[in-house]
């Protein structure tokens, strides 16, 4: 493999965001949510984090408090469970923000499946059914294991996909 | 159906003797008190509630005692108009005649007008008038090119704007100020004399006078919120029925935004359905439409279920039957990766098109994608390929599972000279292109609205481009480049609205107004006729736009092809897709829409290999050649194509996360090289990936686990909609190839941080391809 040299910036330039050709006066802005991460994802876009946690600021430790969001605090905290269920938080890795999981997961059933089936063969409870039954969200109660759910339902040969819910912002305006 | 009033001079018998004994002339003074032939008689009709761009009628005042046939000659101040099928083109309006006693008047320039007339029999004449008030209308549209391309430059190259370039070289010593001058004069000269050109827009003008302004639908925006309460959108929005979808919002119905540099979602709002003729601001290109709102962007913790929300799920509000016309969707998510289809997203994504408007569907309009030339995340890969110079795009718009399936309508962006803008993401997805410009500097952006009040919104002191441009160069020349978007201006004294809106997110709200305007013209179309009027009547912009080679060994590569005729007559381009919206022809289209596409079918996937669970094909793509890997896909059914979408895996096995080298990472050049052409059975081609495209980490899967190391494509699918209106029956051949074998360093690493791209030393493998075909059975 030859050794790539690696040319240096030469132009100010280069620096730019949205810069117009004629000028390239247009200052560097603020990036808005881009991430670039190496890190794997737990399951879509997401990280499990599980040593943080979403606590009202007013009761927080202000040691511990690394963002706040409203009037929550982001902790890191040692004594947070480590069940990943509804309300647990997860990084999105192409933005960096963090979020809770709303419990739910939303499934795309296989013809002949029901949501009703589902949920009785394997604990969990149906949240809604549309589009004829073939759309469905579920629900896991608080001392389930949401990946293992999801892999649960997705292992059942009666799903044709699965996605946990996150009550985050995936997508950036255009 | 227009119902403006009108008003005219009651002729009763003393005015008519009046108006004879001042207007008629007799010069037949020769024939007995019996046998006179009476003059006739002409007077006045005052036009009341004018609008601008919209028709009005009225009665001509002209009649003749006798019954004689009238002639009647028409003037523009002192000029007589000839007229070309009755139609009489004025330096305000246009005047159709229907029949002697009646017209149509069109309010071109809106300005207060009189239309002289003189009608004639038996060489007797009367003379008459049209008076015409100022029309109703507001104030910014005169700058809104999009709607109506006269030149103007929309705020932009503006004196101020020459000004403070002048003063900031003499400022900082570069040139003296005769210098300056004569540069910036030449460079302005230059810029205007490319980018301003006069009918470059969407025909709207047109529409309206059609009798169409939006009416009777409703558009529901997603984005980063909507105010609910601006003054130019107010009017429009529907009462208690917008969404805000943060956990935390006291008020569930108000996704106003609380940002105070700017709200996304209240400008792409103001591009569909700001209201028209109220004397506020702009004109939406649909300005009569309904509008919702759901802050689907807004950051911060949001309700469950959000996803199925904005498809208009139960629980959204909307109702199966609502007129819903379109979900505007000016967002997406851009990263250098193919993402994997995801059926689950499709299933979403297609319930506004397969379940609303009582079967008939609504449609869904986004955006292309603003990556043309980069990203900031791959840094200067897309420059250091090759991609910037040859005119490729960096990204493909196809490279979100959303983007791949028809019933998503990708839109890109072009100027105000009709051409390409410098960001809009390009692929074989787009259905069609709107206008949205460039910074607003340069060339013309959108004028649009903006959250009310100086205080917050883009223009403002909180702007972010405003406050970034003060905080770099100082308030007074911040103020000289964006001179409406700074506070105080004249026509913008409380910063209520824009002159600098552009991306894609401003092409697709464009697109969705006038397909507002088509179903507000005819609510009994479905989401496939919309489609198929879109694809009928879209502008063949930027006609000679030129192909685009790659050399690959010896040969070359034809990696963007420009415009593209099929075999059913349609002309596709991955810049533009069918071409700029046109709303004059779209409208008329839809007014006398005979056409029954018929039930739609669509195939099961059909291919070989890891696509469709069968053991891989493992087909070698060889390295820098033409010869690639081909495999070929017979559809047996004669289907009239809507849309073509084709799944491949692509394998290479030096394709992961890098390579650390030293000090540097490394990736392989194999995504970068890689190269699709598909070639229908009627013979047309359309490009799926042109090569040099942002394919820096392996294809991502947000259903399952994240980055699929080595693959390239994995469950990759690309919609094309080059194919429409031909046969599927026959042999689709798909050819994958890797067309270089350079390698390079970065200039830039961007976030992604790669140092530079190694060219792959094996061959990467085709792994699976599949087709699905979207359309319905042939007549023939």
């Amino acid at each position: 493999m030859n050794k790539l040299k690696i040319a240096a910036l030469i132009t100010g330039s280069l620096f730019l965001t949205q810069a117009e050709a004629n000028d390239n006066l247009t200052p560097k802005m603020e990036k808005v949510n881009k991430v670039a991460s190496f890190e794997q994802p737990d399951f879509g876009a997401y990280k499990i984090m599980s040593d943080h946690a979403l606590v009202p600021a007013a009761i927080a430790d202000p040691n511990a408090v690394i963002s706040k969001k409203g009037n929550k605090a982001l902790v890191k905290s040692t004594s947070v469970s480590k069940l990943f269920t509804k309300g647990s938080l997860v990084k999105n890795i192409f933005n960096g923000e963090i979020a809770p999981v709303s419990g739910n997961i939303n499934l795309l059933l296989k013809d002949g499946a029901s949501a009703s089936d589902l949920a009785s063969e394997f604990d969990v409870a149906v949240e809604n059914t549309y589009d004829g039954g073939r759309i469905a969200v579920v629900s896991v109660n608080s001392n389930q294991d949401l990946l293992g759910k999801l892999a649960e339902l997705k292992q059942s040969g009666k799903v044709v996909e699965a996605k946990i819910e996150v009550l985050g912002t995936l997508y950036t305006s255009r | 159906m227009n119902n403006n009033k009108f008003k005219y001079t009651a002729l009763s018998a003393a005015i008519v003797l009046a108006l004879s004994a001042c207007g008629g002339s007799d010069n037949n003074k020769n024939s007995s008190a019996q046998e006179v032939d009476q003059a006739p008689q002409a007077g006045v009709t005052q036009l009341e509630n004018v609008k601008h761009w919209q028709t009005t009628s009225g009665p001509i005042q002209a009649s003749d005692a006798d019954g004689d046939n009238l002639s009647i000659t028409i003037f523009d101040g002192e000029t007589e108009i000839i007229p070309e099928d009755n139609v009489y083109t004025l330096s305000h309006g246009i005047l159709t005649l229907k029949g002697i006693n009646a017209f149509d008047y069109l309010s071109v320039t809106g300005e207060a007008a009189t239309i002289n007339f003189t009608v004639t029999a038996n060489s007797k004449s009367a003379s008459g008038s049209i008076e015409i008030p100022a029309a109703i209308t507001d104030p910014l549209a005169s700058q809104q090119w999009h709607l109506n391309n006269t030149g103007q430059k929309a705020y932009a190259l503006s004196d101020e704007m020459k000004q403070g370039l002048v003063d900031l070289y003499v400022g900082r010593g570069i040139m003296t100020e005769e210098e300056a001058q004569q540069y910036w004069d030449k460079e302005f000269e230059e810029a205007e004399t490319n980018i301003l050109v006069a009918g470059e827009d969407m025909n709207v003008k047109n529409a309206f006078a059609q009798g169409v302004t939006g009416q009777g639908v409703t558009a529901v925006v997603v984005d980063s919120g909507l105010e609910i309460r601006h003054e130019d959108l107010a009017p429009n929005v529907l009462p208690n029925r917008s969404l805000n979808l943060l956990n935390d919002a006291l008020d569930k119905t108000d996704p106003t935004s609380k940002a105070t540099n700017g709200d996304h979602g209240t400008s792409v709002a103001g591009l569909i359905a700001s209201k028209g003729w109220n004397g506020l601001g702009g004109r939406g290109v649909s300005p009569d439409t309904g509008l919702i709102g759901m802050n689907l962007l807004a950051s911060g913790e949001k309700t469950p279920k959000q996803e199925l929300l904005v498809h208009g799920f139960p629980g959204s509000g909307i109702t199966v039957s609502e007129s819903i016309s379109v979900f505007n969707r000016s967002y997406g998510l851009t990263y250098p990766v193919q993402f994997s289809y995801s059926e689950l997203d499709e299933a979403i994504e297609s319930y506004p098109n397969r379940k609303l408007r009582s079967g008939k569907g609504a449609t869904n309009v986004k955006s292309s994608g603003n990556s043309f030339v980069s990203e900031d995340l791959e840094g200067s890969f897309c420059e250091d390929n090759g991609a910037n110079d040859l005119g490729l795009t960096c990204y493909n718009s196809n490279s979100e599972s959303s983007q791949g399936h028809p019933y998503y309508f990708s839109i890109g962006a072009v100027n105000s000279n009709g051409k390409h803008t410098s960001y809009s993401s390009a692929g074989s997805n787009l259905l069609a292109a709107a206008p949205a410009g460039e910074y607003g500097r340069w060339a013309p952006a959108m004028v649009t609205t903006d959250p009310m009040t100086c205080l917050s919104g883009s223009s403002g002191y909180t702007g972010r481009t405003i406050a970034g441009w003060t905080a770099a160069y100082g308030e007074e020349f911040a103020a000289s480049q964006y001179p409406f978007d700074y506070p105080g201006h004249p026509e913008n004294p409380n910063c209520n609205y824009r002159s600098s809106m552009n991306g894609t997110s401003s092409a697709a709200p464009n697109a969705s107004g006038v397909i507002s305007l088509i179903l507000s013209a005819n609510n009994e179309l479905t989401w496939r006729d919309v489609r198929h009027i879109i694809a009928s009547t879209s502008t063949k912009n930027d006609a000679e736009n030129a192909s685009v080679t790659v050399p690959v060994g010896d040969n070359e590569f034809v990696a963007h092809d420009g415009w593209v005729e099929n075999a059913a007559g349609y002309s596709h381009n991955n810049l533009y897709g069918f071409g700029r919206v046109d709303a004059g022809e779209a409208v008329k289209m839809a007014k006398s829409y005979s056409n029954n596409l018929g039930e739609e079918v669509i195939t099961d996937w059909t291919g070989a290999g890891s696509v469709v669970a069968e053991e891989s094909l493992e087909m070698p793509i060889p390295d820098n050649s033409l010869v690639g890997a081909t495999y070929k896909v017979t559809i047996e059914d004669d289907i009239k194509v809507e849309a073509a979408q084709f799944k491949l895996d692509v394998f290479n096995d030096e394709f992961g996360m890098g390579i650390e080298s030293g000090e540097d990472v490394l990736q392989s050049t194999a995504g970068s090289d890689l190269a699709i052409e598909v070639i229908s059975p009627s013979g047309t081609r359309s490009v799926l990936l042109s090569s040099r495209q942002a394919l820096i980490r392996p294809a991502y899967d947000l259903s399952g686990a994240g980055f699929q190391n080595g693959y390239i494509l994995k469950n990759g699918v690309f919609l094309s909609n080059s194919f429409y209106g031909e046969s599927a029956k026959g042999e689709w051949t798909i050819r994958v190839l890797d067309v270089s074998d350079k390698s390079f360093a970065t200039a830039s690493t961007g976030d992604i941080v790669y140092n530079g791209y190694v060219n792959n030393s094996t061959p990467s493998k085709l792994m699976g391809a599949a087709v699905r075909i979207f359309g319905h059975q042939s007549a023939e």
